[in-house]
């Protein structure tokens, strides 16, 4: 269930004064199981990228296999959609803004029932779904999703995704426009999918810190080019290129970072709150030894 | 569908493109006034050269004039085969079974076709080369006069820009809405007739809920900067006829001028229907 990317571009209105290169010659894999972060600069061709992971975006150019499915020649063995969409989820930014059923179970029910799937498995599917996100089932499944609140509409609305139990699950800024109680409620919403349901979890985000704490590694895109692909320890040393790039590294790691400068000598794969903690506690207390 | 840009505005920079907007708006129409009057081969040949060099001066591609053309194929196709059998008399050119096609019938279906294709090509300039909300504030100033009968003019134009400006914005909402239900397994493109339309309720419900979004939220825009409506309100772009507009007028004169010297003189060399 990995997903391979080989040598994949993509131009925007292509052959027209106004085309625009969104994709140059990405290469990479997101093996299965894998926790991926994809950060970039507004514009730098993240969307497009995930988009073509269940084929909303036509491959242009280039080779793309998701899981086992050759996506680059669609000629010549014709998609079979209905798997690909059921093995890869999408939530898209602001996912809230797709609900139109009149009741929550109805569009949480609305991908399993595109799947062709039975009755009883569509209302299995739907009531585990909206277990999973957290809300009660039996209090909300009648309810119309415009009268629920901002956090459990968007709850519903990754229900909807879940229900089609993708084994990849794709997000697109998950917690935009969110307080921080409710981010860190999405946030660990993800990591329960993907002990549950979604064994690879990809993610694009401009919270660095949220990168930093859940990825196993991040691609860093810019002007539709792969820049870096690392794990987060060894990404957010080079904070002076990815300013450069306009991206932020992790609060923790700027407190590092200055800490350094000081002319203190802190190890910098730091950049998780809860690893500063452990280490800043075991060096105090080996001071006061 | 990002792809898709609405209007057809071709951004360059223009003696055309800088021209006054309701200059543009009154030329093309007096051009389509002027279309009508065209009833020859030579003329023709006037309207051509004409436009073309407006087009070589807008700097526009041929290409994207000729496209707009295209939408109407069927019907100039369709017309001009009607227009073929029509004649009954004069001189016979071809003869089958019932069918005649006479030399006139002939020479006016290609008039009609060249006619029909012109007209469409001169809003078309128009188009490519001015801003929509250039368009609106040309209509707005053209209009301005009825304001004394009270009608509401500016009103007009404010809600025509208003949809104007929001037609990129809802197709990429919509774009976006697509795709999210496409990923969640929606299928639009195949089933009968109800089947599709049904599939277009996922689709249109977000769409519209979020359509009432923006509106309300421009409307609360608009109220907190004490928009009140068109009176009283002064412009920040205003509208002056410069030099290239006095030549554009004096080139659009010389135009006519050729077409009716045409229609008046050359009457007898070309045939004329």
């Amino acid at each position: 269930m990995s997903i391979v990317i080989n040598n994949l571009n993509y131009t925007y209105s292509p052959r027209t004064n106004f085309s625009k290169v969104a994709l140059k010659d990405i290469t990479f894999e997101i093996k299965e199981g894998e926790f991926f972060g994809i950060i970039g600069h507004t514009g730098s061709g993240k969307s497009t990228l995930i988009q073509h992971f269940n084929a909303l975006t036509p491959v242009q150019s280039g080779e793309l296999i998701v899981a086992g499915i050759d996506l680059s020649r669609p000629k010549t063995s014709k998609i079979d959609f209905k798997k690909l969409r059921a093995t890869v989820g999408m939530v898209f930014q602001y996912p809230e803004y797709q609900l139109f059923d009149a009741t929550v179970l109805g569009d949480v029910s609305f991908g399993p029932k595109n799947l062709g799937l039975e009755k009883d498995e569509i209302l299995e599917r739907a009531k585990q779904a909206i277990g999973l996100v957290g809300l009660d089932y039996e209090s909300v499944k009648d309810k119309s999703p415009f009268e629920l609140s901002g956090g459990q509409k968007r709850r519903v609305a990754i229900a909807g995704v879940i229900a089609m139990k993708p084994q990849i699950l794709v997000l697109d800024e998950p917690t935009a426009g969110l307080d921080p109680h409710g981010k860190r409620e999405i946030l660990d919403l993800i990591l329960t999918l993907k002990e549950s349901v979604s064994k690879t979890v990809i993610m694009i985000s401009h919270d660095m810190d949220e990168i930093a704490r859940l990825s196993d590694r991040v691609a860093v895109l810019a002007d539709g080019q792969l820049q870096y692909l690392l794990p987060p320890s060894q990404l957010f040393e080079k904070s002076d290129s990815l300013e450069k790039m306009g991206l932020d590294i992790p609060t923790i790691a700027r407190v590092v970072k200055h800490l350094n400068e000081m002319g203190k000598n802190v190890p910098h794969d730091i950049f998780t709150v809860e690893h500063a903690v452990e280490y800043f506690s075991k060096t105090i207390k080996n001071k006061n030894q | 569908m990002r792809e898709m840009t609405f209007g057809q505005y071709y951004p360059a920079e223009s003696v055309i493109h800088k021209l006054d907007p309701r200059l543009k708006i009154v030329l093309t129409l007096a051009y389509i006034v002027t279309i009508f009057f065209v009833n020859n081969f030579l003329a023709f040949g006037v309207v051509f050269i004409f436009l073309l060099s407006l087009v070589f001066l807008s700097s526009v591609p041929i290409r994207m004039i000729l496209k707009a053309v295209r939408p109407i194929m069927y019907i100039i196709i369709f017309t001009a085969i009607l227009n073929l059998f029509w004649g009954v008399d004069g001189t016979r050119v071809w003869n089958w079974w019932f069918i005649t096609i006479y030399r006139e019938a002939l020479f006016n279906t290609a008039l009609l076709m060249l006619r029909l294709m012109f007209l469409v090509m001169g809003p078309a300039l128009l188009t490519l080369t001015t801003t929509p909300m250039d368009l609106t504030d040309g209509i707005e100033r053209l209009l301005s006069p009825l304001k004394v009968v009270r009608f509401p003019v500016h009103e007009l134009a404010l809600v025509m820009s208003i949809a104007l400006r929001f037609i990129p914005i809802l197709m990429e909402e919509t774009d976006k809405i697509i795709k999210a239900q496409k990923s969640r397994g929606a299928n639009f493109d195949s089933g009968n007739i109800f089947k599709r339309a049904a599939a277009l309720i996922p689709i249109l419900i977000p769409l519209f809920v979020s359509a009432f979004r923006r509106a309300e939220e421009l409307a609360l825009a608009m109220d907190s900067r004490c928009y009140k409506g068109g009176k009283g309100r002064t412009r920040m772009k205003l509208l002056k006829f410069s030099l290239t507009d006095f030549l554009a007028v004096l080139g659009f004169i010389i135009f006519v001028l050729c077409i009716v010297a045409i229609r008046v003189h050359f009457m007898h060399i070309i045939p004329v229907h």
